[in-house]
């Protein structure tokens, strides 16, 4: 590509990625568009690659619609929750019929996992004076075994000359749950692979809808917000803002099982060694966050902290540090760090043990179980001289927890329980028209 | 629950700060010149906001944060 | 590893990536030899006689992006009936002023307040606020903020300021 044809293969290129993205047609003049790409991998385990944009329009009157879809696909291999053992393992794939083994001494990881996501968002903002605003929205995503549909509102009220906004928030999502091969019941016995070959079984979009089963599960999700940002001076800014959401209904992840172990061995029991994981079907979190935005010359530091708190019992502190450095007149190179820390939810079980009575609830779940995860990160960005934005960010992010915990016995003293969970995260922006 | 009472404490004390206290803090309207420079403005990188949060939703098992409005230009 | 999909993605954002650096380089500073008025200097009466658009603006006022140029055109097209606009920045960087200043029509006067004496003074409550003075030197009213679709009312109040001392 030759130099002098760089605005024009830009547009081009534009117009290639706005194509993609469903978002034809020259932006208005009062139209922004952000868009961007982004690339998950962890090692050895899942890839995604997600699509974004975003388009704003500003009305004369100050009114602004905004339209957001998502697009996402997942591919890869997820821990189904068992634990490891000195032998292999063999499971049944979630869909009934095929299964897959995992070898001695290491995690069990279904491989069958794939899905696509497409989600979209349209929301309306009407001023209401200088001072007032509302916000009016709906929201749906699908994914082959999932569906979600959401309104939301909210209103911003700006007070002290608008050094203070206050915004109070509503939504309410009500999704349903069609897992794949049926919902199974509460820490039922995983049953055997029906045959009908190992891996014709892969999930995707294209299955029919008949597989599953015949269940819907349903979920609600009924979220309350309030946030106060505060002008603290010309160079600082303070958010702060409470969130409580209220779920009901189906939590439980199908596809997660929880390995019976041997009282003495530690190793899975010989017959039913796996059940399905069964949650809570209730579940009210709040969370308490707050955010520093300070200028310091040239750079813009961000500073933020969050406490989370439910009633399944898991509690977690997040602090994350940002140094954006403005390296020259329209560039910045941005740094981040996070620190994220959580407790395990009450009826977190890493094993069940054979000859102990069941508990109502339990999941193997990592994702619910004692965790630390770090991200760090980098963002390049860069203003052009067409006015639009590009960036580039790159993110790693691990999840470490504890190897070889206490209550370990028999084999499970010699096996990695957490193995570190690792992704790299790859994001590519492009703003226009702002 | 005691930890939930905490988290309601916080939200109040939120509230009142910014009902009350923060009345005489801030800046004049025509001070808003560093506010309204790239990056002070809370949750201005929406896509990038939007692309962690499904990430962490999906890893981690805590929910909500940092919706927000304000700072920035102040104009209008 | 990746499903097939991802390839003409991953080839679209080598693409931007590369126009994106082709296109690297900062626009060339706009001409900035324009004569400003320092605010300790400026005095309303002076103008008295004509009608008087005193506006406070800045570079980093996103509605003035629009009200400015409105404001040039209005005094390209009503100056010699008698309309002065005065433009107040706020700007405490000149320089970031005056690379707003390209386009405007040289009709305007421009202010530089950078210590917000006079915005202070008119007890300024946003950005942008506009305040309108008849030929006798005498306030008649005021407009805050900037919207497109009431810039053709307040133009009639103003042409119709202009009429009155006629």
């Amino acid at each position: 590509m030759a130099a002098t044809d760089g605005k024009a293969s830009l547009r081009a290129a534009l117009a290639a990625a706005c194509g993609a993205l469903g978002v034809a047609g020259a932006p208005a003049q009062a139209t922004e568009v952000r868009t961007g790409v982004l690339g998950y991998t962890e090692p050895g385990r899942v890839s995604a690659l997600e699509l974004v944009g975003d388009a704003k329009h500003t009305f004369a009157g100050g009114q602004a619609a905004t339209f957001r879809f998502v697009y996402d696909v997942l591919s890869g291999s997820s821990a189904n929750g068992g634990v490891p053992a000195a032998a292999a393992q063999t499971f049944t794939s979630p869909s009934g019929r095929g299964s897959y083994t995992t070898e001695a001494g290491a995690t069990p990881l279904d491989g069958t996992f794939r899905d696509t996501r497409f989600a979209g968002s349209a929301g309306m903002t009407l001023p209401w004076g200088r001072l007032t605003s509302a916000t009016l929205g709906l929201y749906g995503s699908s994914e082959h075994d999932y569906t979600s549909l959401g309104a939301n509102a909210a209103l911003t009220r700006e007070f002290n000359r608008k050094n203070t906004t206050v915004t109070l928030r509503a939504a309410r999502y009500e999704d349903s749950v069609s897992p794949e091969g049926g919902a199974p019941a509460a820490l039922s016995a995983m049953l055997p692979a029906t045959g009908g070959g190992g891996d014709d079984d892969k999930l995707g979009p294209d299955k029919d809808d008949d597989d599953n089963g015949g269940d819907s599960l349903a979920k609600s999700v009924t979220d309350l917000g309030l946030s106060v940002t505060q002008v603290l001076g010309r160079r600082t800014l303070l958010t702060l803002n409470y969130t409580n959401s209220r779920v009901a209904g189906y939590q439980t992840d199908p596809y997660k099982l929880l390995t019976v172990v041997d009282p003495v061995s530690g190793a899975p029991r010989a017959a039913d060694a796996y059940l399905f994981e069964s949650r809570p079907d209730r579940r009210l979190k709040h969370a308490v966050a707050g955010e520093l935005l300070r200028h310091l010359g040239r750079d813009v530091m961000t500073l933020s902290y969050r406490y989370f708190d439910d009633d399944w019992g898991v509690t977690s502190h997040t602090a994350e540090l940002a140094w954006r450095a403005n390296v020259a007149a329209k560039q910045y190179l941005q740094p981040n760090v996070r620190w994220y820390h959580q407790t395990a939810a009450d009826f977190y079980r890493r094993w069940l043990v054979d000859g102990q009575a069941l508990p109502e609830h339990a999941s193997a779940d990592y994702r619910l179980g004692d965790m630390t995860a770090m991200t760090y990160g980098l963002k390049y960005g860069r203003t052009l001289a067409t006015g639009n934005e590009v960036s580039l960010r790159v993110e790693y992010y691990a999840q470490t927890g504890e190897s070889h915990p206490a209550e370990a016995f028999g084999d499970l003293r010699d096996l990695d329980l957490f193995p570190t969970v690792d992704a790299w995260i790859v994001n590519f922006g492009y703003t226009f028209g702002k | 629950m005691r930890r939930r009472e905490v988290a309601m404490v916080l939200a109040m004390l939120a509230v009142g700060a910014a009902a009350g206290g923060c009345a005489s803090m801030g800046v004049q309207p025509w001070e808003r010149d560093v506010l309204s420079q790239p990056g002070m403005t809370p949750g201005e990188d929406i896509v990038t906001s939007a692309l962690d949060e499904h990430i962490y939703f999906s890893k981690e098992a805590s929910t909500g944060g940092l919706g927000s409005g304000g700072g920035g230009c102040g104009c209008n | 590893m990746f499903p097939f999909r991802i390839r003409p993605a991953l080839a679209g954002l080598v693409l931007l990536l590369a126009a994106a650096s082709a296109r690297a380089g900062d626009p060339a500073p706009a001409a900035a030899t324009r004569a400003v008025v320092p605010a300790a200097d400026f005095e309303l009466a002076s103008y008295q006689g004509r009608v008087v658009v005193l506006d406070f603006w800045a570079s980093w006022c996103k509605p003035c992006r629009q009200s400015l140029p409105w404001l040039s055109d209005l005094q390209r097209r009503h100056g010699e009936k008698g309309l002065q606009v005065v433009a107040v920045s706020v700007d405490a960087d000149e320089a970031a002023m005056r690379e707003r200043l390209g386009d405007i029509d040289p009709g305007i006067v421009v202010v530089f307040d950078p210590e917000g004496v006079l915005a202070q003074q008119y007890k300024l409550e946003v950005m942008p606020t506009s305040f309108l003075v008849d030929r006798a030197g005498k306030a008649r009213g005021s407009h805050r903020g900037f919207m497109a679709k009431e810039a053709d009312r307040r133009e009639v109040e103003i042409v119709a300021l202009l009429e009155e001392g006629r």
